[in-house]
């Protein structure tokens, strides 16, 4: 599908490059600059050996920083979640022409730590603001305009980027730089985030934070490197679109509305999405923290991308590189091809007092303050009154109605109870698309009222036969066997 | 650059020295900074100072063919600001062993704004997938996809008139 433009483009290109020549003394030119800032110009040394040095170094201040100090409660630290694998199901008519998988993404951005505190919208992440502190990073050069901003005593220099971030920079004792990156901030505010951070460390001290703000990431900086899925479809009739999962470490849905003016938002899989509605319809999500999915389309319109999103469906890492594997061989020629397999996820209001869902994360109490940007929802585990766990879960695949037959047990000690679940054929249908969903080694919530009483481990990506809720008392799961009748 | 790299497949070369880097990469850059800039001039300088970049922060550069081609682009695009502020013309003559058709193409090229036209070169010229061309760019793939889309449309645009 190379338009003409394109190809004429490079050629054009290929010509013009041709017609300069590089100079000759070029290398002269560049030792005699950096000769006499490194008079011992050792560049042969292996800078492995210094990279790993650094990384230990900087490891073990955000240790210092995640376990060194009092435990403040409200700060959630997330752990970086699991891939996100998304497939469209029910697009009759497109074939996949190919896909990309980039599982590390590729490492020449400027490496750094970062912190980002979000503060939570009425769905999530999205529309947050947020404040991003990077040690040691200079990713900000180039695309910048300056003013100041009074910090204490002091004027500091404001410097906005692409994306209609404002920028604080400085460097840290080591010699480090440390940034602040904001949207939505006011200047006030600004102001005694970084003055606040310029007190220490800036990965370890506790910054003057707006209210309602809190940690929610730490780790690796954004945009580089970043991980991503890329899948391209395509109609016999020439309509085309894409399907992107990035995973960008804090990012926020404000970052997407600052890159794509003009846009519009518009509720997608329970959250806040954003459509750009130009001649490249753009419909871009955080699916969940730290998961950016973008679907776009030169050709389709903004209701026709959302029902594809709707149509997305969590696939394992498997079933996707097989579909990569298909894709690659299938590249050139790019005709009969095969549509990906599946049914359309089942349609489960999640009003059931029983449902099954998906895990896609599970992190530390309290609930309450884990961020979420996912439809569905952050259920805790409760045991003897307290939250022992949360879970972040996806749509229910199985609801109570799914259930033919429940009978509670317990083992011979008569310690632990179970109940055991006889599906019914659609049931039966349901467990089994759930199952290959999470796939082996992937992991099932089973809630009942709203809480997680039991988060099973498949071995395998299928699931036939009855199925065991286990970790009850007894008065639960004769009270669960009773309401399932 | 042929194709589109395999992702899954990554080579670090750790002991490559700054000369290696020189052989190596000194060219394509020069010529990936020409057709940026458009102007021979800017590209020696913008590439000299990418490699100056370079040796500054080589232990921080893990790859510094990569690396140095994200300096020399962003400073491709500085360079075009000043230029701007600075209200200079385009310096470039046209060169006499280019056909029309691609003269006609490329003084369209340099009407876009930098950063499509930064996009549309390593995409198009650098052969780079969306991918790559993003982290070049600092941004997220969907960008480069739509630079890249608008890019071409308004080539299409311009051509035709």
């Amino acid at each position: 599908m190379t338009s003409p433009v394109e190809k004429r483009l490079r050629h054009a290109l290929r010509q013009e490059a041709d017609t300069v020549d590089p100079p000759d003394d070029a290398w002269a030119r560049i030792r005699a600059r950096v000769e006499p800032e490194h008079r011992r110009l050792d560049l042969l040394r292996p800078r492995v050996v210094l990279a790993a040095g650094a990384a230990v170094a900087l490891l073990a201040v955000v240790m210092a920083a995640m376990f060194g100090g009092g435990g403040d409660t409200r700060v959630q630290v997330t752990t970086e979640s699991a891939r996100l694998y998304l497939a469209p199901a029910g697009v009759d008519g497109y074939d996949l022409v190919y896909a990309v998988i980039d599982p590390e993404g590729a490492s020449t951005g400027p490496a750094g730590e970062m912190r980002v505190f979000g503060r939570r919208a009425p769905d999530g992440v999205a529309l947050s603001a947020s404040v991003v502190v990077m040690v040691p990073a200079d990713p900000f050069a180039g695309d910048v305009e300056e003013r100041t901003l009074r910090v204490g005593n002091a004027e500091v220099p404001v410097y906005g980027d692409e994306l209609g971030r404002r920028i604080v920079r400085w460097p840290d004792d080591d010699g480090r730089t440390v940034g602040v990156a904001t949207f939505g901030l006011g200047d006030e505010e600004l102001a005694a985030v970084v003055a606040s951070l310029q007190g220490g460390p800036a990965l370890e001290v506790q910054p003057s934070l707006p209210p309602g703000f809190a940690e929610v990431h730490r780790g690796q900086m954004p945009m580089a490197p970043f991980r991503l899925t890329d899948q391209n479809w395509q109609s016999s009739d020439g309509r085309s679109f894409s399907v992107t999962v990035v995973d960008v470490p804090g990012i926020a849905l404000d970052m997407i509305a600052g890159e794509q003016p003009g846009g519009h938002a518009v509720d997608v899989r329970g959250t806040t999405g954003i459509v750009t509605d130009a001649d490249l319809a753009v419909l871009s999500w955080i699916e969940r923290p730290g998961t950016l999915v973008q679907i776009m389309s030169p050709e389709l319109d903004e209701a026709a991308l959302r029902r594809i999103a709707e149509g997305l469906r969590v696939i394992d890492e498997g079933a996707w590189k097989a579909l990569y594997a298909t894709a690659e061989r299938h590249e050139l020629p790019r005709d009969n091809l095969t549509p990906i397999p599946g049914e359309a996820p089942p349609n489960i209001s999640g009003d059931s007092f029983l449902l099954v869902r998906p895990v896609l994360r599970r992190v530390g109490p309290p609930c309450a303050a884990v961020v979420v940007g996912h439809s569905a929802a952050v259920l805790p585990e409760v045991r003897e009154g307290e939250e022992v766990a949360c879970f972040e879960v996806g749509p229910p695949g199985l609801e109570a109605s799914d259930v033919a037959r429940a009978r509670a047990g317990a083992d011979q000690a008569g310690g632990l109870w179970h109940v055991e679940l006889t599906l019914s054929a659609r049931g039966a249908s349901r467990a089994d698309a759930l199952a290959r969903m999470v796939g082996a080694g992937g992991q099932l919530a089973v809630v009942v009222d709203g809480r997680v009483v039991s988060a099973p481990v498949l071995a395998t990506s299928s699931l036939r036969g009855p199925v065991m809720v286990t970790g009850l008392d007894e008065r639960s799961a004769r009270d669960l066997a009773g309401r399932l009748g | 650059m042929v194709g589109r790299p395999d992702p899954l497949v990554r080579t670090v070369d750790r002991t490559a020295s700054l000369e290696d880097v020189f052989r190596r990469e000194y060219d394509a850059m020069f010529r990936l900074a020409h057709l940026i800039t458009g102007s021979p001039e800017a590209a020696e300088d913008v590439v000299q100072e990418s490699f100056v970049r370079l040796c500054r922060n080589w232990d921080r550069a893990a790859q510094p063919g990569a690396y140095l081609r994200t300096v020399v682009v962003s400073r491709c695009r500085s360079w075009q600001r000043r230029r701007i502020l600075e209200r200079q013309p385009r310096p470039h003559p046209p060169s006499p062993s280019v056909d029309n058709d691609a003269r006609e193409l490329f003084d369209a090229l340099a009407r876009l704004g930098v950063r499509q036209r930064a996009a549309l070169v390593l995409r198009f010229y650098a052969d780079m997938s969306e991918a790559d061309v993003a982290q070049v760019l600092g941004c997220r793939p969907g960008t480069v996809k739509s630079l890249v889309h608008r890019g071409l449309r308004t080539l299409e645009g311009s051509i035709e008139r």
